[in-house]
């Protein structure tokens, strides 16, 4: 939303009251519900790529648009929750808090990769509610008053693309390696594919980055005989190397079906990850 | 009454800093064949560089005259741009009724969210 100090600095602006432009674009993984009395990110990124940039805008027809990629540059992943636009002074004009599930991926930046964020601020002209003529009383001091209404709104898009992600190991889903994974059972319905894989780890850090993906969903077979998943979770990409080819084939619109049942063995853990790949981009 | 087409375009552009923007610090005035009963003139905003961006149309137009508005006012959210006739040639206050001789002039836009 535009904040109440966004929409203050614009009028300032429009009667050359203020020098400010607005040129910045932040990213942040705070949580705190937007608010139009909100003045700064809840939890800003300062670095590696996600602290605030100059953007310059591009204007058509009634529509400023600012597109910016960011970059993780850091070791570690990096969550957006919360994306702002600035003026060149650090006053904040335009907050947004993603809901569950708006961006790709839960948000989720490996490091190495890119998120492209575009915000359009909106503005349209209607006519004036009231209109008070002149006065025409002889001698008076006559009085005419015009109001205008400059109505302004924003929108915000993402590209949180999967498909884009660094693949580290032979088999990865959304860039995450399945650890030691093995193919114990494929199959393939109409216009989709399912896998289970087996994969072991002595670090349950990564057993833990897998089950953020794994969630309940059903399978079923559409009326012209495709395979469809319902979620509700976004779906994810799958990649498994082409031992031929030496390059990872990407698999879109897949799913890690929950819940996944973890068992220890040896010196770690022994899991299996089924994936199911739907014939349907989600809706 | 009539928005220039090109008023939120300037606008927008004045915002983000791009070229072809501007600020507005003027009122237009414009007197025509006023009556009584239709008192009304063209006015609205200007641009600083004195194209007409906010026109109130009145269907006898003659000439359009400027004068610069001391300091714009703004409360919250509404701009107030104040023009007082009397930077305003005789010959245009003749066209007021009942000769009037001091005519204030509010025009606010009101920024919606």
């Amino acid at each position: 939303m535009i904040t109440t100090t966004g929409t203050d600095i614009l009028a300032r602006i429009l009667t050359d009251n203020s020098s400010a432009i607005i040129n910045k674009v932040g990213l942040g993984s705070g949580l705190t519900a937007e608010a139009y009395t909100d003045t700064a990110l809840a939890t800003a990124y300062t670095d590696h790529g996600f602290e605030q940039q100059t953007v310059t805008a591009t204007y058509s027809t009634g529509k400023l648009t600012y597109t910016n990629t960011f970059t993780n540059g850091s070791a570690t992943e990096r969550t957006i929750n919360e994306i702002g636009l600035f003026t060149d002074g650090g006053t904040l004009i335009y907050r947004h808090v993603f809901v569950t599930n708006e961006l790709s991926n839960f948000g989720i930046v490996p490091p190495g990769d890119s998120v492209i964020i575009t915000i359009d601020i909106i503005a349209s002209t209607s006519t004036p509610s009231v209109y008070a003529t002149f006065s025409i009383i002889p001698t008076d001091i006559g009085l005419a008053q015009i109001w205008y209404y400059l109505n302004l709104s924003s929108s915000i898009s993402s590209t949180l693309d999967p498909s884009d992600f660094a693949t580290p190991a032979p088999i990865c889903y959304n860039g995450i390696e399945l650890p030691s994974a093995g193919i114990p059972s494929f199959s393939e319905a109409l216009g989709a594919k399912s896998w289970n894989f087996t994969c072991y780890t002595e670090d349950y850090t990564l057993v833990n980055t897998i089950l953020r993906y794994a969630g309940p969903l059903t399978t079923g077979s559409s009326i012209t005989g495709k395979q469809y998943v319902i979620s509700s979770y976004r779906s994810g990409v799958l990649a498994i190397k082409n031992m031929t080819t030496h390059t990872h084939d990407l698999y879109t619109n897949c799913y890690i079906q929950g819940p996944i049942s973890v068992e220890p063995f040896g010196n770690g853990w022994w899991f299996t990850v089924p994936v199911i790949q739907s014939a349907y981009s989600e809706a | 009454m009539v928005v220039g087409s090109d008023f939120v375009e300037k606008f927008l552009k004045t915002a983000a800093g791009l070229s072809g923007g501007t600020v507005y610090n003027t009122l237009s005035f414009t007197c025509g064949a006023e009556t009584q009963t239709n008192p009304d003139s063209d006015l609205g905003f200007v641009s600083s560089s004195g194209t007409t961006t906010v026109t109130i149309r009145h269907p006898a137009t003659s000439s359009i005259d400027y004068f610069d508005v001391s300091v714009p006012l703004y409360d919250d959210c509404t701009v107030e741009l104040v023009g007082d006739d009397a930077s305003v040639g005789a010959d245009h206050e003749s066209h007021f009724a009942g000769g009037v001789f001091q005519q204030s002039i509010i025009v606010r836009i009101e920024l919606r969210t």
